[in-house]
């Protein structure tokens, strides 16, 4: 009987074992196929229900002046689209889908200002299930659009998603050195391009589990991998010092109706470019929008012939019929504003357009340095010792070069001249002369030397590649002829970055620097990451060379072809340059080259003005503009001004204060200090004057003084105050009651005149108010 | 065979070891068989023990009840509490989210408030109120006047005042003002 049990028990014991066994046999190996056949997948199910993953964005870098002063910066924004297969028609009889459309297209159109017409088409797409209606929306407008959503109950219609909005607050302030972000965010042009992968950073993650609702819970299972901020980027633009090159070449561009002008302004001793422009330049919130204006004439040619032939019908209309379609007109006038706007855009040429002008010019184009390459030559002879501060040469109008006879600028001949004298008169003979001394050999040496047989390395996209036989002659190819062409710039090409870098190494002592646009990148605390030490590439000329061409340099500023470009206070060495545009006949580049102060260089700028109409010579456009950017940029600078006597005694003076002064005791203060007075009302005390005190007027300049509270500002005609020397206008000024800022070369009296004024002639202005005069010299400022 | 003995697992040894010798324990199944009276004593007993315990006050019947019930409210009020405080954290955690995007928002607003502003007061647009609305006037550089700082410090008296100062003390101004001289000078460099 026990046995008979302990049988069955172990039967049972036998049977359990193998049910346990195989089921959990059966176990492992589900649990094998589920974890390593589906195991993949599976996880992927699970945590697409369970976790949610959002991507953390990086925030794009800012870009600072070298003053930290923010020059671009990105934000959060949004970007609104629609959803057209869900607008249906309401089942409770309320709006029908037409009325939705309209309805969305009203708004869109009001908030985010989108083009209606092209919404509405875009909208009664009824199969798209995607449809963008604006990117870059700004929080207030996100808002109303949140609030149009909920009023309407447009939940699964307007969707929104998040976007990132590049700010410029400048506009087109330093536009070709910055660049901007296109619509991928990825940077085009300057900076934006060149350093688009410092300043993009590494977008993070952020991975935590959600629930039913699809919130996060808790931050127990979330698992962060931060977004790495893009760096931030400062530059050596110095944002006053880029002002005042915008401001000159902008008045440039104006005065000469020239296509574009373009300066670089440089930091003779580390290569750092402290303001770089081409001008006109594009908005950067709006690059896709032409704003050159001659590019617009050029575009808009086929439209205004189209309007000229509207206007010659309607003027052939009975008057009658004229007056009915006045309204008619003005709105056919905005249509075609449009339609312009429009033609543009489908201008087979509005891409070539675009890309014309967003060109860096400074760095992505070439042109013939004519003239200022003439210090070069001379730097190179000297070094060479080929010529001496006392060679001397006769200029009799031309030189005979192989079959071809070369014409000196100058008819007739400079005659006998000094080395010196040579650059001052930039004579083309005297310079094919010593060209045709150093031989081609060493004339390519320097060429070398100097850089301008490679690119200088600038931190900014496009830099153009110099072409061997192409934009300049090879050592094989100097010929005689090319050898005697090439020694006053003619038939080669440079960029004008190399010019600037070349100039600059004349300058700081034979250095020839590697120029850049980046000081340092900065993490987002403010932290260096890198930081830009100035590159010497290599040792062109001595020293000692370098200050004999300096001071050649500053005599062709005091006394030569660039005196239009002389400040008072401030030794100014430079050279100018006038050159045919090879590509376009008939057509310039006035240019200029100098730094200052001479003796203790700090700064080098160069100036050329593209394609003027009218006068077109370096030394009579383009140095003036050198002059005003040097005089505002060395006192910026803090560099001291240091007078000659003679320039003393020209300083003009500054009005005394008298307000609250009897008008005796004014009368006495203001013709003490040699200027007249002209009192206004019949009161016994001083209550305002004019110009304010402190203001500084040449001598005998007037200073209204006004007497009673309540006097109203006595006006006067502007006169017309162009084309006079200082003393002519000054005296044409007084006698109207106005004072005059004299700005511009001003070292002769005699030989100066001026040829612009800030207040228009003709224009109303109170009396004592001082007009800036512009004054140029006009002779022998003419360079080859 | 390693198996435990029937008789431990039926826990009859306790029994046994209260009537008989260990040597008992051990003998052939037969004495075993015999032994079984007073085995079934034992259950007997047990179930005395048994009745013994059901025969317990109703207050003690009671308390039990009222323990098994505090142990179930607890046990209910920690899962409430549990649920109430996640609960609670979602909506922390929602808050958190909230807060987070407001910030975000705030921050964009303030980038792009901060670019307008910077827009609005950028160099032209000063220099242009400061010259036809106000009137000022730029600076000339023969306006400004440049001071000299590389010459030696000096302390002037007015009259004829003299420093009577002990010797010591005398040293150390004149080095603090070197020292202070130098400062300048740094800063102006820098």
């Amino acid at each position: 009987m026990a046995l008979k049990h302990s049988l069955r028990l172990r039967a049972r014991g036998i049977i359990a074992a193998s049910v346990l066994t195989v089921g959990v046999l059966s176990v492992i190996l589900r649990v094998g196929y589920l974890s390593l056949y589906r195991g993949e997948e599976l996880r992927y199910k699970a945590e697409r229900r369970q976790l949610s993953d959002s991507v953390i964005t990086a925030g794009r870098g800012t870009i600072y002046d070298s003053n930290m002063k923010v020059l671009a910066q990105s934000a959060s924004t949004w970007l609104i689209y629609a959803v057209p297969s869900m607008i249906n028609d309401d089942k409770d009889g309320g709006r029908t889908a037409e009325e939705k459309i309209e309805l969305l297209v009203a708004n869109f159109g009001e908030i985010l200002g989108v083009d209606e017409d092209d919404m509405r088409e875009k909208l009664k797409n009824h199969d798209s299930g995607y449809v963008k209606v604006a990117g870059q929306v700004e929080k207030e407008a996100k808002e109303r659009i949140v609030d149009f959503r909920s009023e309407y109950d447009f939940q699964e219609v307007i969707g929104i998603d998040e976007d990132s909005k590049r700010y410029y607050p400048y506009n087109s302030f330093a536009s070709s050195v910055i660049g901007f972000v296109n619509a991928d965010g990825e940077g085009n042009g300057g900076v934006e391009q060149e350093y688009n992968d410092v300043l993009t950073g590494v977008e993070g993650r952020r991975i935590t589990s959600k629930n039913g609702r699809n919130e996060t819970i808790g931050t127990d299972y979330e698992t962060v991998y931060e977004a790495q901020q893009g760096a931030g980027v400062v530059l050596t633009i110095d944002e006053t010092i880029q002002y005042y090159l915008e401001e000159a070449l902008s008045q440039a561009v104006i005065d000469h109706k020239a296509m574009n002008a373009y300066g670089i302004v440089m930091d003779v001793k580390t290569g750092a470019i402290l303001a770089m422009s081409t001008m006109p330049g594009y908005d950067l919130n709006d690059p896709r929008t032409i704003s050159n204006p001659r590019l617009i004439d050029m575009l808009l040619e086929d439209v205004d012939e189209e309007e000229a032939e509207e206007k010659t019908e309607e003027e052939t209309k009975p008057s009658d019929e004229k007056e009915e379609a006045t309204d008619e007109k003005t709105e056919a006038t905005r249509v075609l504003t449009s339609q312009q706007q429009k033609k543009i855009r489908e201008n087979e040429n509005y891409l070539n357009a675009l890309f014309a002008q967003w060109r860096n010019r400074v760095v992505s184009d070439t042109y013939e340095p004519g003239s200022v390459f003439k210090t070069y030559v001379l730097s190179a002879a000297l070094e060479e010792g080929v010529v001496d501060e006392n060679t001397t040469y006769t200029c009799v109008g031309g030189i005979q070069v192989a079959d071809n006879y070369i014409k000196c600028w100058k008819a007739g001949g400079h005659g006998h001249e000094t080395l010196a004298q040579g650059l001052m008169n930039s004579c083309n003979p005297f310079f094919i002369t010593i060209g045709q001394r150093m031989g081609a050999d060493l004339f390519y040496k320097y060429f070398e030397a100097f850089g301008f047989t490679e690119k200088t390395g600038i931190d900014l996209p496009g830099e153009v590649s110099p072409k061997a036989g192409v934009t300049y002659h090879t050592l094989e190819g100097l010929n005689l002829p090319e050898l005697s062409s090439s020694s006053f710039g003619q038939t080669f090409q440079i960029s004008p970055i190399q010019m600037i870098t070349g100039i600059s190494c004349i300058a700081n002592g034979g250095y020839l620097m590697k120029p850049y646009v980046v000081a340092k990148t900065i993490d987002s605390e403010g932290n260096t990451i890198t930081e830009t030490k100035p590159t010497v590439r290599r040792q062109v000329i001595s020293e000692k060379t370098s200050k004999q061409v300096a001071s050649i340099m500053e005599e062709v500023v005091s006394h030569g072809t660039g005196k239009n470009a002389y400040v008072a206070g401030y030794r100014v060495a430079g050279k100018t340059g006038t050159s045919e545009k090879l590509t376009n006949d008939g057509q310039y580049i006035a240019s200029f080259s100098g730094f200052a102060p001479a003796d203790n260089p700090r700064i080098a700028v160069l100036v050329a003005i593209d394609e003027p109409k009218g006068e077109h010579g370096g030394g009579a456009i383009a140095a003036p503009v050198v002059g005003s950017i040097f005089e505002k940029t060395l006192v910026y600078l803090n560099v001291e001004a240091q007078y000659t006597d003679e320039e003393l005694a020209k300083i003009t003076k500054t009005a005394p204060s008298v307000v609250g002064k009897t008008v005796s005791a004014a009368r006495n203060e203001v013709s003490a200090a040699g200027f007249s007075i002209k009192v206004v009302g019949d009161g016994e005390t001083v209550v305002s004057q004019m110009p304010a005190p402190n203001s500084s007027l040449p001598a005998d300049g007037v200073i209204v003084v006004y007497t009673e509270q309540d006097s109203a500002a006595q006006t006067m005609k502007v006169p017309d105050l162009t084309g006079m020397t200082i003393s002519q206008a000054n005296r044409a000024a007084v006698d109207y009651g106005f004072n005059i800022k004299i700005i511009g070369a001003t070292y002769n009296n005699g030989e100066v005149v001026s040829y612009r004024q800030s207040l228009e002639a003709g224009s109303e202005a109170e009396i004592g108010t001082v007009i800036t005069v512009y004054f140029k010299s006009s002779v022998n400022v003419v360079d080859g | 065979m390693a198996y435990p003995t029937p008789k431990s697992q039926y826990d009859f040894s306790l029994f046994e070891m209260k009537t008989g010798t260990a040597a008992n324990i051990s003998t052939a199944p037969k004495k075993r068989a015999e032994e079984k009276k007073p085995q079934m004593r034992v259950v007997v007993n047990n179930k005395r023990k048994n009745k013994l315990n059901k025969i317990v006050p109703a207050s003690v019947k009671r308390n039990s009840v009222l323990k098994a019930g505090a142990v179930l409210f607890c046990l209910l009020a920690v899962l409430g509490m549990v649920i109430y405080m996640q609960a609670k954290l979602d909506n922390v955690n929602r808050e958190i989210a909230r807060t987070e995007k407001t910030l975000e928002e705030t921050k964009s607003e303030t980038v792009r408030l901060q670019m307008e502003l910077n827009s609005i007061i950028s160099i032209d647009k000063v220099e242009d109120y400061a010259v036809n609305t106000l009137g000022m006037v730029k600076i000339e550089s023969g306006q400004v006047e440049y001071i000299d700082l590389s010459g030696e410090n000096r302390v002037v008296l007015s009259g004829n005042k003299t420093l009577n100062l002990p010797a010591e003390e005398k040293a150390e101004l004149e080095e603090e003002n070197s020292s202070s001289q130098k400062l300048k000078i740094g800063e102006y460099g820098n």
